[in-house]
């Protein structure tokens, strides 16, 4: 297992928003996270990524056999652990090609071409609000493309994202497998879970299932939980 | 000393390199002593070195077009000193020219750097004049420049002072600028500062002929405990004056920092408008950059000089 939680419990003002969680990611999966909006799935990423104000109370996270849960950000980055946040910063007065060169894998040109982004209009443009959401994502999804991570947490790096282009997410996915970067994708959609080697459902701050994506996908649909049929029976 | 044994010093690359560019003038001075003085055609240049300070005057022609920049270098080399230095500077009508300026203390422990500068542009003129300041990380200095500037009918001034290598010390910028009619100004400053430094960035423009522009732009980093004020001021006295203040700061750490854009209207149809905006260095941002491998100083740095250049 290259990244494993156990127990894992996460407070904020009093309330659990992650309790007691496991999940198990192998070296080399793909492994999708689905769940209702509000069930923790960002929380959860920056959690494993170590962002400010988000350190579990309770429980373990174990990053290729190591404890990691006292590392800051940047020792995890370091590590080789990235995170695409759902959604991305802007940075007045730095280009999209200083933020990509931050990865040295590919080559900004490389990376913008993979996302749907032309490098001859895109390159030196300033990652600042002149960027429109979708290419802002398209950007965050190259720059963890440009660092090859050995584990890349992408939080739903398809909303926001219009149909056609969910072709080219599926292409950066199947680069980043080709690589063995081992990916944990969150996403509402069937279409992209489905692209997955296993998938989670999450429901009020639990793992409820792990399975095949098209499994995953129907108690998420159908359902929302198989434990609760969605009524969140897991909520303090 | 001579010139190459100076332009030998590592913190000289840039102007090394910068007077290499043909075909421009130059000046160049260590302390109060001149090391070469290059004048380039069209140009009338004198510049005299006392033990008081140095005196140097520029005087474009009449419809002259300088081909290259003209590069001026102050510079004190020693850990401590006195630097005055005297400029004036005529811009005969309709000349235009670029002055890159160098000042250069790459280990101050105790230097005072005074500079009194006296511009006139005369009608239609173009000046560009660029200050680009490079000073070592000790932080023991202070930097005194003054500027006056009168800009006659249509002449166009664009003044930009950059610190964005090593501390400001002691930092105290005063630029004064009077348009006339259809005179167009913009002064740009771009600072960064840490440890103890105390930087005041105060610029000013009056917009004294009809229809003249003055546009102020200040971008100003403070780190650790540094200080910084940053005052724009715009006084619109005439019909169809435009102005612009704009100031934003950044902080880090225990810095603390203020804006005061001042605009005042004196004339109806004048029109001056202001944004500030002070603000911490963001957390999204820093976690964003370390993300991708850069330690918090590294993904500190590259905020503040994106916020700088822009
Ligand atoms: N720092 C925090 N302080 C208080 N509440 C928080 C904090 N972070 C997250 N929450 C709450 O935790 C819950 C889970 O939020 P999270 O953003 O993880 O959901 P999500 O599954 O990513 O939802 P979505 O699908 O809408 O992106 C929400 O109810 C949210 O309001
Ligand atoms: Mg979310």
């Amino acid at each position: 297992m290259l990244l494993e939680l156990r127990r894992l419990s996460f407070k904020a003002r009093g309330r659990y928003i992650l309790r007691d969680l496991e999940l198990s990611l192998k070296e080399g999966e793909l492994h999708a996270l689905l769940g209702a909006n509000g069930t923790g799935k960002s929380t959860l990423a920056y959690i494993i990524m170590g962002c400010e104000g988000y350190r579990p109370q309770g429980g373990e996270i174990i990053f290729a056999g190591r404890r990691i849960n006292h590392l800051p950000l940047h020792e995890r980055a370091r590590l080789g652990i990235s995170l695409a946040w759902q959604e991305p910063a802007r940075f007045e007065g730095l280009s999209i090609r200083e933020y990509l060169g931050l990865g040295k894998a590919l080559s900004a040109e490389q990376c913008l071409g993979m996302v749907g982004l032309e490098p001859a209009v895109y390159l030196e443009r300033p990652l600042d609000r002149t960027l429109s959401g979708g290419q802002r994502k398209r950007v965050e999804l190259a720059a963890v493309l440009a660092l090859a991570p050995r584990l890349a947490l992408l939080d739903e790096p398809d909303s926001g994202i219009d149909m056609l282009s969910l072709r080219d997410i599926a292409k950066v996915l199947r680069r980043l497998k080709d690589w063995g970067s081992t990916v944990l994708l969150i996403t509402h959609r069937k279409e992209v879970a489905r692209v997955a080697d296993r998938a989670s459902l999450l429901c009020a701050g639990r793992v409820v299932f792990t399975g095949a994506p098209p499994e995953t996908a129907w108690h998420y649909t159908h359902r929302g939980c198989p434990l609760c049929d969605g009524r969140r029976c897991h909520e303090a | 000393m001579r010139l190459e044994a100076f332009l030998a010093h590592p913190a000289l690359e840039g102007l090394r390199e910068a007077l290499q560019e043909p075909p421009g003038g130059h000046v160049v001075a260590e302390g109060h002593r001149l090391l070469s003085t290059r004048q380039p055609k069209g140009v009338k240049l004198s510049a005299r070195a006392r033990p008081q300070g140095l005196w140097v005057e520029l005087e474009l022609a009449q419809g002259l077009s300088l081909p290259g920049p003209l590069h001026l270098c102050f510079a004190l080399l020693r850990p401590r000193g006195l630097q005055r230095v005297n400029l004036r500077l005529l811009a005969g009508r309709t000349s235009r020219a670029t002055i890159i300026s160098h000042c250069i203390f790459p280990n101050p422990l105790g230097i005072r750097h005074l500079m009194r500068a006296q511009v006139l542009l005369q009608e239609g003129a173009e000046l560009s004049y660029e200050q680009i300041h490079i000073h070592g990380p000790e932080g023991g200095l202070v930097v005194e420049p003054r500027a006056q500037v009168e800009l006659q009918r249509k002449a166009c001034y664009r003044a930009d002072f950059a610190l964005l290598q090593g501390r400001a010390g002691r930092l105290s910028i005063h630029y004064v600028v009077k348009a006339q009619e259809e005179a167009a100004a913009e002064l740009v400053a771009r600072g960064q500062a840490r440890g103890q430094d105390q930087v005041c960035l105060r610029e000013e423009i009056h917009l004294l002929g009809k229809a003249s522009r003055g546009l102020i732009k200040a971008r100003l980093a403070l780190r650790e405990r540094a200080q910084g004020l940053i005052e724009g001021i715009t006084v619109g006295a005439a019909p169809q004056a435009r102005g612009h203040v704009d100031c934003l700061e950044v902080l880090a750490q225990e810095a603390q920092g203020r804006a005061v854009p001042m605009v005042e209207v004196r004339h109806p149809l004048a029109r001056v408008t202001h944004e500030a905006a002070l603000g911490r260095l963001q957390r999204a941002q820093l976690e964003a950059l370390m993300a991708r491998g850069l330690s918090p100083q590294e993904a500190e740095e590259m905020l503040i000089q994106g916020i700088l250049r822009k």
